[in-house]
């Protein structure tokens, strides 16, 4: 146990209250060797940020947060020690890395300054006095460590700005940062999470490279199971604030013991897997802070489970060798395709509820483009009332031809900025095309000047589900407000009929008809994204575009929210415009899909053609990029 | 009855304790401008005419009779006092709902309406670009020839207006681009009622906090403007036309400058702090860092605290 050198025990956190402590924590232990890599996975809300980050003292400054146990680098007790000796520990021993590199970076300096200015800091902490020294020193060391994380010219780098790289290279930058003071544990919250699957690879990948290079210990917190499978030496799955198994990524990969690391790692969609039917989900959601349940913590949204576990807390079992470790009354040591099925709630005889896609047209782009304007600014407002309007500025949709049938689910992939979420903007109609551009959307033109009843005739028949439904679902309103508005401005229903109308959309769904009154903050990422849906649903409409309807949800949500798309799709005869990031996912659900890179539509293909024959090279660089935690393991570690 | 009224008592108990915990600042300075609002509307009813002059009585001391003495006409300071908060009050009140209409109706179409912003902001920082006094006095003289009650309100309404359209604006302009916009705009809902359903009940907040400023900040001028000459006419009292009157006499009748300039401080005071609160309030991370700090006054250092164990249900 002496080579343990990071070490959690019984570790509790609990925010204060005031009156009483809500545990976030709940007697967490784990052990961190040097250079090795442990991924800490669970559902959003299962508590894997509040360990580390409060265990390393970082909540100390956002909340008020209570923590017992120990916290142990070697040897000492990080939660003995004072902010000030904190200070020393961190970025000297311990660094970290965050989700959002652009809101880690300072935006008024360059990034050499900042580089700089961190080992300024940390040589003087040392005891360094010679400010000349340390200002140069820095500046080499910022140079190095720019070329370590891959950056081609470094030097060029040093005086940019942070908004004038790309997201990658930004987290780039954070990681350089992390390692100015060589720590000995890097802690990395959620650090490809906003990235393009491409740019997560390459970031896993230097990562791990960076680890095996230093011989540093890195935990890894992630949702994604398969970003956990592509980088992690040994994986730690937490819900609801317990771990509730841990061992070496093999045997949590091939041979998990707990149905939940079972269920995570089913309900990723695979790349090279087409699902017929519906996606594998987790029923229900993450217990909240203090209404855990007494049994197994799980056991609630466990199809599995025994009387017993629902009932009473699990035991900890260890394996012999004390490598792998696990909280349940009866770990599952033989996975038959049965068991995974219940599990994750996939059901054989649902797979034929779709419907086949028409021989008709109902969305026809034709060389359509469309230019962002440089700037606003009165120049430019000049010379549009004065029809100079083709100015410079970026062409997000170039010259794109395509036809989408009645019935259709269509899947547009592509990375940030291919123009993919663009496109679906022009079919609502929510941005003009540049002049030119023929759409034809349910047998309307809408590049061309209309009228409001033809507006409404159009928005009628297209409808559209937003990425981030926090921000698509006015919070200062009412669920039943919220799904009321298209059809209070759409249809000439009366008020008992829009009541109606409601509730029938509440209960397709599947949401109960007392959400009706709350506002939308009262509810769950899943519930809010079928209040969306419902939504759009109202009208009626024959089309209905999702811009990235799950990516900001958990995969277990995810597949809910697919499978609810699919059994709409039946009920209403819509036609599906899908559009995301995710090609896995898009190819296990799509009839067609349509790969998009900078503006261009550089293929279309059917689902299953396009994963076993991509025909463009940039689909292959995607599909290559997409992590899966069935195929072969340890891609990117193979790599050292 | 009883069933009915206590939950709801209750809540607004453990709301105000919730409150008295985080930042007592606005329990206080709330309490008092309550008390300032409620003394200068039913305070003249009690007290005797603050205008009935009564020449043998001028420049008393306190006494009985006058708690807070008499002025140069022998007028009662303390009804006098009173009575003029009731005019600043309500000529500040006046001021800060016509500026706070119209600055957000202002902000809400620079912000909305984009191309329109390049001409309302250029007027706005125009109109900012001269010192809020400066300007002031220069459209009072300008409004009316004989400086009355009308032409101070009217100019200290156009002196405000822009402070407030600055922050609607900007706060529309993040507002404009959340998704929540762009899908009503999805749902066939047009321009105006975009705004009047979704960004204005979002904003309300927002208004709110900048009203607070802007009165006491109208307290303020309209106290400067009076001492000036230039506000509500004697002899209506006003705090600046008191102080105006009061100066020849600070030595002989201290009290009589003294009462409306602690009436002026403590009421803009009130505004300013009840306003910074309410900021707080509606700020969800300058909330949390505000319960972070009540926590840890309450124990030193968090990490040695006995710990609650988890209930199960």
């Amino acid at each position: 146990m002496s080579d343990m050198f990071f070490r959690i025990e019984n570790l509790h956190v609990g925010l204060n209250r005031g009156d009483s402590v809500l545990p976030l924590v709940d007697d967490v232990s784990i052990e961190i060797k040097r250079g090795e890599t442990l991924c800490v996975v669970g559902e959003s809300g299962s508590g894997k940020s509040v360990t580390f980050l409060g265990g390393l003292r970082l909540l100390d400054y956002t909340a008020p947060i209570v923590l017992e146990g120990k916290v142990l680098l070697e040897g000492k007790n990080l939660l003995e020690l004072s902010q000030n000796e904190m200070a020393q520990v961190r970025g000297n021993r311990v660094a970290f890395i965050f989700q959002e590199a652009m809101e880690a970076l300072n935006p008024a300096y360059t990034v050499g300054r900042q580089l700089v200015e961190s080992y300024v800091l940390l040589a003087q902490r040392r005891g360094h006095r010679d400010k000349k020294k340390i200002h140069t020193d820095g500046a080499i060391k910022a140079l190095e460590l720019l070329q370590e994380v891959g950056m081609h010219e470094p030097e060029v780098v040093l005086k940019k700005f942070p908004h004038q790289l790309s997201g990658g290279m930004q987290q780039r930058v954070m990681i350089a940062m992390a390692l100015i003071g060589d720590p000995e544990l890097l802690i990395a919250d959620e650090p490809t999470t906003a990235l393009d699957v491409t740019i997560q690879a390459e970031i896993l990948t230097l990562l791990r490279r960076l680890q095996q290079e230093r011989g540093m210990a890195c935990v890894l917190i992630t949702h994604d199971m398969g970003v956990a499978s592509e980088i992690a030496d040994r994986i730690a799955v937490l819900y609801a604030g317990q771990i509730i198994e841990v061992g070496p990524i093999k045997k949590m990969l091939t041979s998990p013991q707990h149905p939940y690391t079972k269920a995570l790692l089913e309900c990723v969609p695979r790349p090279n897997l087409r699902l017929d039917g519906r996606l594998r989900t987790i029923a229900g959601n993450v217990p909240a802070p203090g209404q855990v349940p007494p049994g197994d913590r799980f056991a609630p949204r466990n199809p599995l489970a025994s009387e017993k576990s629902l009932r009473e807390p699990p035991p900890i079992r260890f394996s012999e060798n004390d490598q792998h470790m696990v909280r349940s009354w009866d770990p599952i040591t033989n996975w038959t395709p049965e068991l995974v099925d219940r599990l994750t709630g996939w059901d054989r005889s649902s797979q034929h509820r779709r419907m086949s896609p028409l021989d008709e047209v109902i969305i026809e782009l034709k060389n359509v483009n469309k230019t962002y304007a440089a700037r606003e600014g009165i120049t430019s407002l000049v010379r549009r009332f004065s029809g100079q309007c083709r100015a410079q500025g970026t062409r997000a949709v170039k010259d794109l031809s395509l036809n989408i049938y009645r019935g259709e689910f269509f899947g547009i992939v592509g990375e940030t900025g291919s123009g993919k979420s663009t496109l679906g903007q022009l079919i609502m109609d929510l941005e003009q095309p540049d002049p030119g551009s023929e759409i034809r959307v349910a047998d309307l033109d809408i590049s061309a000047k209309r009228n409001f009843t033809q507006e409404k005739k159009l928005r009628r028949q297209v409808q559209m589900v937003f990425q981030n439904p926090q921000d698509s679902l006015d919070p200062r309103r009412t669920v039943e407000q919220s799904i009321a508005e298209p059809l209070y401005a759409l249809t000439d229903l009366s008020r008992s009929a829009v009541r109606a109308r409601m509730s029938d959309m509440l209960d397709a769904v599947g949401l109960p008809l007392s959400v009706a009154k709350r506002p939308p903050g009262e509810l769950s990422g899943g519930q809010r994204q079928r209040v969306a849906l419902a939504r759009a649903l109202g009208p009626k409409p024959s089309i209905i575009v999702a811009d990235e309807p799950t990516s900001a949800l958990d995969v277990s949500v995810q597949g809910q929210i697919v499978n609810l798309l699919l059994d709409l799709q039946a009920e209403f005869e819509l036609t599906y415009v899908f559009i995301t990031h995710n090609l896995s996912l898009i190819t296990a659900v799509a009839d067609r899909v349509g790969v998009m890179s900078g503006g261009k539509l550089v293929e279309v293909d059917d689902a299953e053609t396009l994963v076993e024959s991509p025909g463009h090279p940039y689909t292959k660089k995607l599909l290559a990029a997409n992590p899966d935690p069935f195929a072969e393991m340890g891609k990117v570690g193979t790599l050292a | 009855m009883t069933s009915q009224v206590e939950p709801y008592m209750g809540r607004i108990g453990r709301l105000i304790a919730g409150q008295w915990r985080r930042d007592r600042a606005l329990l206080v300075w709330g309490a008092i401008l309550i008390a300032i609002v409620v003394v200068s509307l039913i305070g003249p009813f009690f007290l005797q005419s603050p205008t009935s002059q009564s020449p043998a009585d001028r420049l008393y001391g306190p006494s009985g009779q006058n708690l807070l003495g008499t002025d140069q006409f022998g007028r009662d300071i303390l009804s006098r006092v009173v009575s003029a908060g009731r005019v600043s009050l309500g000529v500040g009140a006046i001021i800060t709902v016509c500026a706070v209409g119209v600055g957000t109706m202002l902000g809400l179409i620079a912000g909305y309406y984009r191309a329109s912003s390049v001409v309302i902001m250029r007027i706005m920082d125009a109109m900012m670009s001269f010192p809020a006094i400066v300007l002031a006095i220069t459209l009072v003289i300008a409004l009316s020839s004989q400086a009355g009650a009308l032409a101070l309100v009217i100019a200290l309404i156009i002196v405000f207006v822009p402070y407030v359209a600055r922050v609607v604006r900007s706060r529309t302009l993040s507002l404009a681009e959340r998704g929540f916009v762009t899908a009503a705009r999805g749902s066939g809902v047009r321009g105006w009622k975009i705004i009047v359903i979704h960004i204005l009940p979002n904003l309300l907040p927002t208004i709110m906090v900048q009203a607070t400023f802007v009165y006491a900040q109208a307290l303020l001028s309209d106290a400067a403007l009076s001492f000036l000459g230039l506000g509500v006419p004697p002899p209506t009292p006003t705090w600046g036309n008191m102080i105006a009157d009061a100066r020849n006499y600070i030595e002989s009748a201290p009290l009589f400058i003294i009462s409306p300039g602690v009436a002026i401080v403590v009421a803009v005071m009130a505004f300013n702090v009840v306003g910074d609160s309410l900021r707080t309030l509606i700020d969800p991370r300058a909330r949390s860092v505000a319960d972070l700090r009540a926590a840890q006054r309450r124990h030193k250092i968090a990490g040695h605290q006995a710990y609650v164990a988890s209930e199960s249900r």
